[in-house]
């Protein structure tokens, strides 16, 4: 066997309206909502960083220039923090920009969450590479990428963070049907969308962090458009199980944050404020008085 | 006396302690929800009887001239995809008002009388109007600009007044807290920024960021810039000048009804948002149930 492959390139997919937090989201891209004071994007541009990712390609549309704009240099406000003497605000905010090496593609091609990959085809290449959703996140140590990129180094093989839900994301996310493999890792046959608990295969979501080789952009390349005539990735993933060996990696030691709608949203922020020391007790205090 | 028509909304803040959510948009963009802070403002002077919102903004900050702009893009999208109700919303907030933007030069002091000076030329002689700080959020049966103008209105529609709300001795010390004179309930005699609560006496009334105010202010800030006789920490505050207007001319303190709410930094923008989110029938209930199963 060859030299083992290795994963540099993450596309995260930052299309859409956002339509769930309008207005809000009317001048400002959904992944930049913030979790206190971080917008999302950046948790899972850390997560890939912290991984090994050495460039960040982010798909956009017209409407997300503010996360072009987040992850470069500021020199007016660091000019204004440096004059202030807020040092550690702008180390943390020059940090932001020297990362990663950032590139950003357009969008372009049928409405759909496998449209941004195909976007992404030209800088990929001929390797490995990872896509993740713009607005959901994984709180694990290992982190959850670190943890999928452990299982390629082992089985060089597609394969896709997943993890055990409840019935009610039965309802509400695709279900992998397995077949035991190794420990947390798990044979994928075939991933099913929103299945419910009764016609579930497994309990195991398959969603989050999709490791590709380059063979899945033939299979993007025709993919005809699925339910509400839109291209579908779960459509790609499930020609790609019926081809060659996939895996579902299910991550543990972590918590899953999903800021895609208003509840799940509100749910992670607290959750955060909760983890963060001196304002977490304060916070702790204050539900506990307006809850009784 | 004349109508106020115009409200003055201060966002030219760095928000650094948002920092980095705040690197490319000011605080007051952050979300409450599914709004910006700054639109719970924009609605409430509007519900007030306002039309003219002047925003006074800074560099960096083309986020929130956009969110208050159409957006025919986006608007066709929505049409297309048969969102009727997200259409009608996107389309409301920018047809509510007038926008005026000016935008406060990085020359100019720290402080929040600063956004007043930039404002001078867009307010007529005579003419009051309304100023709020982009970070106090007032829930409220009343909105709170709709009680200061109708407790203006009471005083003959002259003078300066200032929204309060008593606050406990021990937070006394983080707002600006007034003196009345007495023998009346409501004229004010003395104020002082952040004082320290050994120095004033109960009962505390903490002015909060909600004014209606006229030139007379902007003329003493003008000149307080100009001669660089600055407040405390070296800022450019507008309790020192409504102090020194009330030293010739009426201010009064309108007790402000409702829960008053600050955003200006992270633990109480979550309070903020906790307060918003449990009264919000579309979340309330689920979001109820899942602090309830937190542990605490």
């Amino acid at each position: 066997m060859g030299k083992k492959l290795q994963v540099k390139k993450a596309v995260i997919s930052a299309a859409g309206i956002g339509s769930r937090f309008l207005p809000w989201t009317k001048a400002m891209p959904k992944e930049m909502l913030p979790i206190v004071d971080k917008p999302v994007i950046q948790y899972i541009v850390e997560e890939c960083v912290g991984a090994g990712i050495e460039q960040i390609i982010i798909v956009t549309d017209s409407r997300k220039r503010a996360i072009e704009d987040h992850f470069d240099f500021a020199p007016q406000l660091e000019h204004q923090l440096k004059k202030a003497g807020k040092k550690r605000a702008l180390a943390e905010v020059r940090k932001i920009a020297k990362m990663a090496d950032f590139v950003y593609v357009r969008q372009k091609g049928p409405y759909g969450n496998a449209t941004p990959v195909l976007a992404a085809k030209s800088l990929v290449d001929n390797e490995p590479f990872v896509t993740l959703w713009g607005d959901q996140f994984f709180w694990a140590t290992p982190s959850r990428l670190k943890q999928c990129l452990a299982a390629f180094k082992k089985y060089q093989c597609p394969l896709f963070s997943a993890l055990k839900v409840d019935d009610y994301q039965k309802k509400t996310s695709g279900i992998g049907k397995i077949e035991d493999f190794e420990d947390n890792i798990y044979l994928l046959e075939k991933i099913v969308e929103k299945p419910g608990p009764d016609k579930a295969p497994s309990d195991l979501m398959v969603s989050g962090v999709y490791l590709f080789t380059p063979d899945i952009f033939p299979i993007l390349e025709k993919l005809k458009p699925g339910r509400d005539n839109e291209l579908w990735l779960v459509d790609a993933i499930n020609e790609l199980c019926q081809k060659r060996q996939c895996l579902a990696v299910e991550i543990l030691g972590g918590q899953f944050y999903d800021t895609g709608n208003k509840l799940a949203y509100h749910k992670t922020v607290v959750d955060f404020m909760l983890r963060d020391g001196e304002i977490g007790k304060e916070m702790k205090i204050y539900l506990k008085n307006k809850l009784t | 006396m004349s109508k106020i028509t115009k409200a003055v909304i201060a966002v030219a803040g760095y928000g650094t302690r948002f920092l980095p959510a705040t690197k490319n948009q000011p605080k007051e963009m952050l979300p409450i929800i599914d709004k910006p802070i700054v639109q719970y403002l924009v609605e409430e002077a509007v519900a007030s009887g306002i039309r003219d919102i002047i925003l006074v903004t800074r560099f960096g900050q083309a986020a929130l001239e956009n969110h208050f702009d159409s957006n025919l893009e986006l608007e066709i999208q929505l049409e297309k995809n048969g969102k009727k109700e997200a259409l009608k919303e996107v389309q409301r907030v920018y047809r509510m008002a007038n926008y005026i933007y000016v935008r406060q030069g990085r020359h100019l002091p720290y402080g929040n009388g600063t956004p007043l000076l930039c404002v001078g030329e867009l307010i007529d002689r005579g003419e009051s109007f309304v100023y709020m700080f982009g970070d106090d959020l007032v829930k409220s049966k009343v909105p709170c600009v709709k009680q200061l103008v109708r407790f203006w209105k009471k005083k003959g529609g002259r003078g300066v007044v200032a929204g309060v709300q008593e606050v406990p001795e021990e937070e006394a010390n983080r707002y600006a807290i007034y003196k009345i004179k007495k023998g009346t309930k409501d004229r004010v005699i003395g104020g002082e920024e952040k004082p320290d609560p050994k120095r004033v006496k109960p009962p505390y009334l903490a002015q909060f960021g909600r004014f209606i105010l006229n030139r007379g202010i902007i003329k003493i800030l003008k000149e307080d810039y100009k001669h660089g006789r600055f407040g405390k920490d070296g800022e450019l505050w507008l309790t020192d000048a409504i102090m020194k207007y009330a030293k010739k001319r009426p201010v009064y303190a309108a007790k402000i009804k409702g829960q008053w709410m600050t955003t200006g930094d992270p633990l109480r923008y979550m309070k903020t948002m906790v307060e918003f989110a449990l009264s919000r029938p579309d979340i309330g209930p689920e979001f109820a149930g899942y602090l309830r199963g937190l542990k605490l």
